[in-house]
């Protein structure tokens, strides 16, 4: 490839908008018509075509691979050694917790699946929906958030409060089978 | 061809080929991350001085969530070539598996999956992180409160 050819498909992806589409596409979740915009693209643009290959590689490789499991010893110390860390760590820095949002907003319960699961329509309605504003505020904190895909069971919402810096993929999961 | 033209000539190579070595040693290079467990609960200890470096994102939990307390569990440092999977267990019998996909220009791209210990999936998402930058996952309930992941680009 020649050093023209580079610069031409480095400029090519920089555009905006462009490599959040097309990480969305290796993802499979573009529209009908996204996908023909975004196989054009492909067509003719070899670091397109290379960042969307290892992403597919990536999501393949975590949809393949093993889960990680606890073998049975460790399985057998594991809380006893989260308790003893959480214990031993029992004289931390003391930070005074500063009064704010928390008093408008209040203690509120614990959200339901149900009500978890009507979070997630709405939160991923604003969000999902509108990559570009995810994307445009990454300048914030650097952090974009480009696709997410829950699993069969659990729900997933996109969290961020006005505002603020943090953004956190919240996972509602089933209760644990008895 | 003198020695001085011959060095002339290689540094000129050399410029020349520079914007090509990012390309070639992306895909070995490997992808540097950090990934914090914090047990963040309601009860009147504080903040483990160890969190100093995410001392905004703690505030702003303290502030929307009312949490009182951090505590840092666990804090590993990561690092994969593209596409290649890093995993750990994580308090709560989940697994936390991490692929970086893309990095360029100090942005990284990864791949996250959280798992049951059941091999029930509970999220994949992809985050892109410039370096420095955090994203949570959250929240697995524990003991009156609840395990936050915290990953971080290098």
């Amino acid at each position: 490839m020649s050093l023209s050819e580079i610069w031409r498909h480095r400029a090519h992806l920089a555009l905006p908008g462009r490599s959040h589409l097309l990480l969305r596409h290796a993802a499979g979740e573009t529209s009908p018509a996204e996908g023909q915009r975004v196989e054009a693209w492909l067509a003719s643009c070899g670091e397109c075509r290379r960042l969307v290959a290892a992403s597919r590689s990536g999501l393949a490789a975590l949809r393949a691979s093993a889960p990680v499991r606890l073998t049975a010893a460790e399985s057998a110390v594991f809380w006893s050694e989260v308790m003893r860390r959480l214990d031993r760590g029992g004289t931390p820095a003391v930070r005074p917790v500063r009064p704010g949002i928390r008093e408008l907003l209040g203690d509120h319960p614990r959200l339901s699946l149900a009500s978890a699961a009507a979070a997630v329509v709405l939160a991923l309605g604003l969000t999902l929906g509108q990559f570009g504003l995810w994307g445009a505020s990454s300048g914030m904190n650097g952090v974009e958030i480009l696709s997410v895909e829950a699993g069969d069971d659990a729900s997933v919402m996109l969290f961020q409060m006005p505002e603020s810096p943090v953004k956190i993929i919240w996972v509602f999961e089933p209760p644990d089978p008895l | 061809m003198s020695v001085r033209r011959r060095s002339v000539c290689l540094l000129l190579l050399g410029s020349l080929l520079s914007p090509l070595l990012p390309i070639v040693s992306s895909a070995e290079t490997p992808v540097a991350f950090q990934v914090r467990v914090i047990h963040a609960t309601k009860q009147p200890k504080g903040v483990d001085g160890r969190l100093a470096g995410l001392a905004k994102e703690i505030q702003e939990l303290q502030k929307t969530f009312g949490y009182t307390t951090f505590q840092l569990i666990e804090a590993l440092r990561g690092s994969a070539p593209l596409a290649q999977p890093w995993k750990t267990a994580i308090p709560g019998n989940r697994s936390l598996e991490i692929v970086p996909t893309a990095s360029e220009g100090g942005h990284h791209t990864f791949a996250v999956r959280f798992v049951r210990s059941n091999g029930q999936v509970l999220v994949n998402s992809q985050v892109r992180l410039k370096s420095g930058a955090t994203v949570f996952v959250g929240k697995v309930p524990h003991q009156e409160g609840d395990i936050y992941i915290a990953i971080s680009a290098d």
